[in-house]
Order: C-alpha cells, then structure tokens, then sequence
C-alpha cells in the first residue's frame, strides 16, 4: 500500500501534539505550525514515491552495546556539582511538586 | 616577530614555538585583539573563558619541559554543545542557560591532554536546529565575510570565529550538514566524520544515529591534524566503534576514481552560479590527473525527505530531558504536569518545539509505520546503494550548498526552503560516510562556495588527499 499525506493537519490535531509533548504554546502559535507541518509532511512524503518494498522487521538491525555494571566514580564525586544544577532542592535532595 | 594569522598552521606555529619565534600568550593575544574588535557584531563567541590564562600558561609550560604535542597552544574554539567541565554550556537554548558542565565532553579531554588553548565556546541554532544560525536564543551570528548574511549552521558560530582570525581551528558537529554548511558559507574547509569514529559522549544529542563531532579550519592539512587528534575508541559512547572492527577496503582510494551523481545535480532551486562552480572544480580535479564519471544514485534524493522524518524523532526523544525537574530552567507552577508545559513552553525557542512536536507525530500511534520505519528501511538501502558506488569511484562530490550564503530572514519563515540547504550534505549522514567541504571560489558577489567530497566508511584519508588535490 502506498501512503500519500494528503490531508490537511488539522488545528484541534496540533493542540493534541502539543499536549503530548508537554509543550505549552500560544493559539496563534497553533496555527502556524499546522501550516508547517502540512508542509514539512508533504516534503517527508516523498519517501513512499522511492518504491521500498513493505516492512521487513529483519531490516531493524539495532542492537544495544554494553558496559560492565561495575561504579567507575568515587562516592559523592559528582553529587555536589549535579545538585548545584538542580532548579531546586533540599537536604541534598531534588524537590518537586508534590504529585499526590 | 610580527604574527601573521592569514598564514598560520598548525605544523608552522608548533616550529614557531619551538624555535622561540613567539609563545602562546603572544599568539593567543593576537586572536583575543580580533576578537575584542569584532566579536560584539559578530557574536561567533558566546563566552571567552576567564581562565584562558590557566590554559596558555599550561601549554607554555608543555613547550619548555618538552612535553608538548602537535596542538600544545593551539588556539580553538568549541561550539556550545560540548561539555567543559565548570562552564556553562547552554546549546544555543534559554532552557540551559544556567547549565554547569559537570565533566569534560571526550574530544574537550583530548584537546586539554594536548594542550590546546580553548578559547571560549560559540554560537549555534538552539540545540543545533537550524542552517543559519538565527534559531540560538542568544542573538544571531554575522558572517564575517558579510554582514548582512548568515553564517550558516548550526555550526555558524564555530566557522565565524575562524573565519574572523577568533580561532585557528573550531571543533563543531553535524547531523545533517551542520558542520559543512556553514564552513562553505564562510570559506572554510568543515569535516563531517564517518558516524562512530568520534566520541559523543558529553555532547548534547540532537538527533543521536546522525550527530557527529569533525573539525572545522582554513585549510585541509589543519583539519587533518585536528581529526586525528578526537578519532579514538571511546568506551563511555555505545556508537564509538572499536578501532579494530573500522574495517577499511584498501582496494579503495587509489584508482583516481572519482564519481558525481548526476541525476541529483539537476533538480530545480540549484544556483546557476553553483553549478558553473562545480564544473569549475570537476576541470581541477581533471587537472590533477582525476577520472571523473557520472553515476547513477536514484535513491540519494529521498535522503533530506528521509532525515526530515529520522532527525525529528530523534530529537523529540532526546529533549524529552528538559523538563524542568533536574537541571536547567524551571517555571515554578502549582502542578507538576503543568511546570513542564509552561517550562519547555517558555524557555524552549519556536524551532525546537516545531520539531518537538513533528516528532512526536511521526512516532505516534498509526503514524510511525507511515513514516519512521519506512524512512528508516530506506536509509539502509540509501547507504547500500552508496557503498556499492564506491566499487567503482574513491570518491563522490557535489557542491556543498545549492546556494551560496544567503541573507538574513530569507528563508526563516519557510521551514522546507531552510532545509533544501542541506540538500547535497544530509546524504552523507544518512550512509554514515565521511564528507569533506572545502572551498572553491566566489561568486559575482563575492560569496564564498564549496565542493563536498564524500568517501567510503572509515576513509577520511581519500578525503583529504582529494582535498589536499584539490587545493594546489
């Protein structure tokens, strides 16, 4: 089956991405990135016109590299210079909003 | 004696400072005067480092007890991306404005153990977004061989303290042309490395199977120099590969073979001056006792189409990271779920929440066979067709750019017309092959242009010697 993206991305499909992505953005905002989007996806549609055939899962030849599980830093080593870049925190610890 | 910066290298000051002609403080204060002039419109330097004074003094000393190397007093510039353990490293973003580095990015430690001089961090579309530079949050960059017009990017700060005599060699990267781009628009020779040779361990991921760290100078012999010093193995990055699985076919690289992909030079938006360019630079390389032949690439075009759809992805996992809650700015609200919003809301810049959100449409339910993993299947068989051509040809080249540098706001309110200028350079990230940009003239209007060469895996070599060719 060959895809082609040819509908136009709608307003209330952006406020839904933006959701998702956490990302709060102005109405006007919305409404030009639905602009973009239709043309950003038209471009990237060309990839259906190459003529690949259908998926194969074997073609994903991803796999994970290891280290060993072992500490390579001395205790406390970075603690100081991590915290120090945390919005905030307390006692040595991150703070948060509470989430319950 | 008098510094002269326009015909400096890397090997002649490292016989300068071994013969006493001058030292590193005479020669770095000669890069600090450019930069003191012309910086405040330029903006290559986001920061200079306050204890450069350390560096020189270092490096002088390596100099006079013998322990120097090649790069001892070197001075270099990195791009904002690239972790300096106790400086602020902000990739071009509000969001990390306020960020420490807590150790050193891998090719940094190579550049301390060797002594060079870093001058200060530069300027870069805001998490490398970008191929003009007027994506960063901290202002845009000039080119200094223009004013009025872009640097290119994302690496636009890196090439223009170069180009400007701020620095003899910048250290930039390049996912999707970031590197070499830019180093054509200010006349300079930029080096996308094959993917896994350098570290990226400590550099902030764009777009994580692309990004690459490759040197950026005046001239292919410095570049050279420079990438010899960051290609190493390096455990802590799970893509650096093992020097002894960069299998090389050393079939490759002496038949004088050189193929163009003519099909792909013939698409519409391609500068007529760029191409008389590049039928310039085809006659050179013929001079220089070169077979040139046309090949025959179909699938190379979908390459910016593919990357448009992998690079986005990428990077809306990446910066899923910067929510507020560990490091960097946080915009206090009553709600968890709402500090992130409001967060990457505010302090992320239009660019970045566009491909935030691009990607997280293309890996969204019902969207991610329709575009990621078809686009996916077909870099495998873009970078298999690409490998096949080196069975004839050493080497593959293109114009760098189809345009030369363009001015500023001309192409920042269409996204696509932004991209297209990477058109000829996202074909190399996509094989994961190594590509050179060096220069190759101006045109009318003075603007620099630039030949790309790309090689086969691991072969930087046939590269430079092209390059080096090239520049006789």
């Amino acid at each position: 089956m060959v895809f082609c993206y040819n509908k136009k991305m709608q307003l209330d499909e952006v406020k839904v991405l933006a959701e998702k992505a956490n990302i709060s953005i102005e109405e006007k905002e919305l409404q030009s990135l639905t602009s973009d989007f239709d043309k950003i996806l038209t471009y990237v549609s060309h990839i259906n016109d190459a003529g690949i055939s259908e998926l194969n899962n074997s073609d994903f030849v991803i796999k994970n590299v290891y280290r060993d599980d072992v500490v390579s830093n001395k205790n406390s080593e970075f603690s100081k210079d991590i915290l120090d870049n945390m919005p905030d925190t307390q006692d040595g610890f991150l703070k948060v909003n509470k989430i319950l | 004696m008098k510094i002269d910066l326009e015909n400096l290298n890397v090997q002649k000051i490292n016989t300068h400072f071994l013969n006493g002609d001058f030292t590193v403080a005479d020669l770095v204060s000669e890069y600090l005067k450019n930069i003191k002039e012309k910086n405040d419109d330029i903006n290559a330097y986001l920061e200079i480092f306050d204890d450069i004074t350390d560096s020189i003094n270092r490096a002088q000393s390596m100099i006079d007890d013998g322990t120097h190397t090649l790069f001892t007093g070197i001075p270099i510039s990195i791009k904002d991306n690239m972790l300096l353990k106790g400086k602020i490293m902000s990739a071009g973003s509000k969001i990390l404005e306020n960020y420490k580095s807590t150790y050193d990015c891998f090719v940094v430690e190579k550049l301390k153990e060797a002594g060079a001089v870093i001058i200060g961090r530069t300027n870069m579309d805001e998490f490398a977004m970008g191929s003009s530079n007027e994506t960063s949050a901290y202002g845009r960059t000039l080119n200094p061989l223009d004013y009025s017009r872009v640097p290119g990017g994302s690496s636009g700060g890196p090439c223009a303290s170069v180009a400007m005599n701020g620095a003899l060699l910048a250290l930039g990267t390049d996912t999707g042309g970031s590197i070499r781009q830019p180093a054509s628009f200010c006349g300079l020779v930029g080096l996308k490395p094959t993917y896994g040779s350098v570290s990226r361990n400590g550099i902030i991921s764009l777009s994580n199977s692309f990004d690459q760290v490759g040197p950026i100078g005046k001239n292919v012999e410095d570049v050279q120099n420079l990438f010899e010093l960051i290609n190493k193995y390096d455990k802590s990055d799970s893509t650096s590969v093992p020097i002894e699985l960069r299998v090389k076919d050393n079939n490759i690289g002496n038949r004088k073979k050189i193929g163009i992909p003519r099909d792909f030079l013939n698409g519409d938006g391609i500068d007529k001056e760029v191409l008389k360019n590049f039928e310039d630079a085809c006659d050179k390389f013929k001079d220089q006792g070169y077979e040139l032949i046309d090949i025959s690439l179909p699938l190379m075009k979908y390459s910016l189409a593919v990357y448009y759809v992998i690079q986005p992805a990428e990077a809306s996992s990446n910066l899923a990271r910067y929510d507020g809650i560990k490091y960097g700015k946080r915009e206090e609200m009553k709600s968890l779920i709402e500090v992130y919003k409001q967060t990457r809301g505010k302090f992320l810049g239009k660019e970045v929440r566009r491909r935030i959100m691009l990607g997280t449409y293309i890996l969204s339910k019902g969207h991610t066979d329709q575009f990621y993993k078809k686009a996916y299947c077909l870099k495998q068989e873009i970078k298999k067709e690409i490998e096949n051509a080196f069975l004839n040809v050493d080497a593959i080249i293109t114009p760098s750019c189809p345009f030369p540098p363009f001015r500023f706001g001309e192409k920042s309110s269409d996204p696509v017309s932004m991209y297209l200028s990477d058109l000829f350079l996202v074909p190399a990230n996509i094989a994961e092959i190594p590509a050179l940009s060096i220069p190759s003239g101006v045109n009318s209007e003075g603007m620099p242009m630039g030949v790309q060469i790309m090689g086969p895996m691991w072969r930087e070599d046939i590269l430079f010697n092209l390059g080096k060719d090239f520049e006789k």
